[in-house]
């Protein structure tokens, strides 16, 4: 009996050993495999590398979310799978770059837009895209998000229009919105406003077939959350799609997905944490990472104890940023003070002082000055005689959870009580107001300029949710003016006057710029990461030559 | 005292499995003696260092000494694993007692909600419940619970049901017994030691339980060192940084093995078949 025990448990002890040895393993270049039907598990890749004969490509992402064009987060996976294409599209530089629309241009009244098409172009049906299917698609868009008709309503908080008007002829589509809409050309490149056949969606279930767009591959079969089965589009418009088929698997795990990598069962990964970027690249594999586009950053609660401004001054000093993004995240973040990147030159973070660099002696000063005191021996301080507890909400996506843990105990080491909670999704708690910090994630340029951004702290009716109830009549003027000023170098002046007022009212604790990276084994050429993070899957991510 | 004694000398592999076991425990109420560094204090500069003779076991992210979290989640893993199967013993055995003692409505009432609760897949049931009531660690008690208490009610109600019917019952019936003097008397007794056995055999399954909630996030929250949750924090590193990974699933490992094997060896000593083999072995008779 006893010689079974200890048979048993040599057993288990080899099993663990061997499994361990299994994490270790060098790089093995992606071979060609096949997806076979609904079982899309990334299969093992042979030693050949990729080259021009292959025709498959996998991909393990961080999610394979549903395909809803109509849908505010679900259009972005459609134009990230390279279902859908927009009017415009945005440069590295966050510029406006011609796409579906060759060129556009806005009247005299500030209000009408005409966009005219690219000649030549077609559906992945094979159906030409004409303006009338442009004006089509938008207006299916407006129905679908309409409230009245059960939609989120978000289409509205980018833009309203009174009419659209096709012409077939001319290819051009003109488009006349209610107010000036300053960032048009922005809003049209959004992946909600991507292209596609209104009347083949209609025909389609959206959920699992996704909608007819104009993108280099469409669906042939999703599982929810699971994996997209992707197929070329035959009628693809902008050159020839290089592969037949894609593998798209929804691997949450970043280990996972890193792992998938090196055994060569995938060619490509979304996301693999920073700490793993080294090995990756010591391995020969492609790296694309892309930093300033999204702020991990927290709304600060202003109707709790963060509304006191010695509080909340003495706890953005007591962040050592640096630390928290080179160390605590392991370089998944780059440090900074202002919620625009100071990258942005034209929004002036780079001239905006940091007058909360890490001090934890003077952020304890600040405390003591303001009577913020530990006043009954139990190690904590109190404000107005009540013992100060702040509490971090924070999801754990894209290390958020770490960085909170990491702020929490920076924020003891002054004396003031601080706990984490970590929750599934922290909407609720915006909504609510149950938070001192809650965390987001979040593309600050989702339309080219950061308009929409820094909605979340204007009071009147805009485009965010004012998650900080914070309150500030300079703010909400400047950003008043930004609303509807159409002149660009008046509108980079308005931001970066918002962005200082922001930043000097310690209102936007930052996590950090997060950097974003698309990895790609060393037989495929042109997995680019933009800084928009709207563009994944492209025509132009083709066998290395 | 006299009688544990010769009983462990008689078994000795109890006597080793549990000297281990104590040995845990002791890991646990020692944890402020033994542990290096405070488990919560953090350096946020020294994170990721790997095992060296001033932190053996490596610091985690936030530069905290993981040594020092492995010793203190301990203290977390044992007292829930043990809170759990007592109180699942005392629940789940005393409904399982009325339900075949009394018979008729309460049998059914109590049967058909443990047959209920049987009908789910246990630790699906349990995230669920930890879901709804959100994350903590008293809320990872009661998820298990709600699910772990339904086996000590079958197993003490056909106890009760296989001894209910025997002379000496109906003997203290017909003297006049009263039920509660019945049930402490006669049911309990009988039923205990099965109970117990089982509950020592079953704290490894609940280490690991609780660990698994606390791995999905459902259990113990940050920064309180727990071994599930510290695997989950050390996975997204586990490639580059596998100390944080191993360490605390060492620690796990290890504990669940030194309790089932002590469990095994529990049930073989109590076992009156295996006791007679074993007296057979001693004698020399075949």
């Amino acid at each position: 009996m006893k010689l079974k025990k200890l048979f048993v448990i040599l057993l288990v002890v080899c099993m663990a050993a061997s499994l361990l040895t299994g994490c270790g393993g060098g790089s093995k270049p992606s071979g060609d495999s096949t997806p076979s039907g609904g079982d899309s598990t990334p299969s093992e890749g042979d030693s050949t590398p990729a080259s021009s004969g292959k025709t498959n490509l996998n991909i393990v992402a961080d999610w394979a979310g549903v395909p809803n064009p109509y849908d505010l987060n679900a259009s972005w996976t459609c134009m990230r799978i390279g279902l859908t294409e927009a009017l415009v599209r945005f440069g590295d530089d966050s510029s406006y770059q011609p796409w579906l629309a060759d060129s556009w241009s806005v009247a005299d009244d500030e209000l009408t837009w005409t966009f005219v098409l690219h000649p030549g172009i077609k559906f992945q049906n094979g159906e030409d895209l004409t303006a009338t299917k442009v004006k089509e698609s938008i207006e299916a868009l407006y129905e679908a998000q309409d409230p009245a008709n059960g939609g989120a309503g978000d289409v509205l908080t980018f833009m309203e229009y009174t009419s659209i008007t096709a012409d077939d002829a001319a290819g051009t589509v003109t488009i006349v919105t209610k107010e000036p809409v300053p960032d048009m050309p922005g809003v049209m490149a959004y992946p909600l406003f991507a292209i596609s056949d209104a009347a083949a969606n209609a025909q389609r279930d959206l959920l699992t077939q996704g909608p007819v767009g104009t993108g280099p591959y469409t669906v042939v079969s999703y599982t929810t959350d699971h994996d997209y089965q992707l197929t070329r589009n035959p009628n693809y418009w902008d050159g020839e799609v290089p592969f037949e088929t894609v593998s798209w698997v929804c691997v949450p795990e970043p280990g996972s997905r890193y792992q998938a990598l090196l055994d060569g069962s995938a060619d490509i990964a979304t996301h693999i944490q920073a700490s793993d970027l080294p090995a990756l690249k010591d391995a020969g594999f492609n790296i694309s990472n892309v930093s300033g586009a999204r702020d991990g950053y927290y709304h600060v609660n202003f109707e709790g104890p963060m509304g006191n401004d010695a509080l909340r001054k003495a706890v953005f000093t007591a962040i050592d940023d640096e630390t928290v993004c080179n160390v605590t995240t392991g370089g998944s973040y780059t440090a900074g003070y202002t919620p625009l990147a100071p990258i942005y030159t034209q929004w002036g973070g780079d001239k905006i002082a940091d007058a909360t660099a890490y001090d934890p002696a003077a952020a304890m000063k600040i405390l003591d000055d303001a009577g913020i005191v530990d006043s009954d021996g139990d190690g904590w301080r109190e404000l107005d005689g009540k013992k100060v507890e702040l509490t971090y909400v924070t999801n754990s996506s894209r290390q958020m959870n770490e960085i909170s843990q990491a702020h929490a105990s920076l924020i003891q080491a002054i004396g003031i009580d601080c706990k984490v909670q970590t929750v599934d999704s922290q909407g609720d708690y915006m909504r609510n107001g149950n938070f001192d910090m809650v965390n987001s994630n979040e593309i600050i340029i989702a339309t080219g300029d950061p308009t929409n951004f820094l909605s979340h702290w204007y009071t009147g009716s805009g485009t965010g949710y004012n998650y900080a109830r914070y309150s500030n009549p300079e703010f909400d003027k400047v950003f008043e003016q930004l609303k509807t000023e159409m002149n660009t170098e008046k509108r980079y002046e308005l931001i970066a006057e918002l962005n200082r007022i922001l930043t000097e009212d310690c209102v936007v604790l930052l996590g950090g710029y997060y950097n974003f990276n698309i990895c790609s084994a060393s037989g495929i050429a042109g997995a680019v990461n933009p800084p928009c993070d709207f563009y994944w899957l492209t025509k132009d991510i083709k066998p290395a030559a | 005292m006299k009688s544990i004694g010769s009983f462990l000398k008689s078994h000795k592999d109890v006597a080793v499995y549990g000297a281990f076991v104590l040995l845990i425990a002791l890991v646990a109420l020692l944890a402020r003696v033994i542990a290096p560094y405070d488990p919560l204090s953090s350096t946020l500069r020294d994170a990721f260092q790997p095992p060296s003779a001033q932190h053996l076991f490596g610091t985690d992210f936030m530069g905290r000494d993981l040594l020092s979290r492995v010793i203190f989640g301990t203290r977390a893993s044992l007292s829930s694993a043990l809170l759990l199967v007592m109180a699942s013993m005392i629940i789940g055995g005393l409904l399982g007692i009325i339900a075949g003692y009394a018979g008729g409505a309460a049998d059914t009432v109590i049967m058909r909600l443990c047959g209920a609760m049987l009908s789910f897949p246990d630790l699906i049931l349990a995230i669920a419940i930890a879901g709804i009531l959100g994350p903590s660690f008293i809320n990872t008690i009661i998820a298990i619970l709600a699910v772990s208490w339904t086996k000590y009610a079958r197993l003490s109600r056909s106890m009760v049901l296989k001894i209910k019917k025997r002379d000496y019952i109906s003997a203290a019936r017909i003297t006049g017994s009263r039920s509660s003097h019945i049930l402490s008397s006669y049911m309990i007794p009988n039923a205990l030691p099965t109970l117990l056995t089982t509950a020592v055999l079953d704290i490894g399954t609940t280490i690991l339980s609780v660990s698994g909630l606390s791995f999905l996030g459902f259990g113990i929250q940050p920064p309180t060192p727990e071994w599930g949750y510290m695997l989950a924090e050390g996975r997204n590193y586990m490639m580059t940084y596998p100390w944080l990974m191993v360490f605390p699933g060492l620690a796990i490992f290890v504990t669940v093995v030194a309790f089932n094997l002590l469990g095994d060896s529990i049930r073989d000593a109590l076992d009156p078949g295996r006791r007679r083999k074993h007296r057979r072995k001693r004698t020399g008779k075949a």
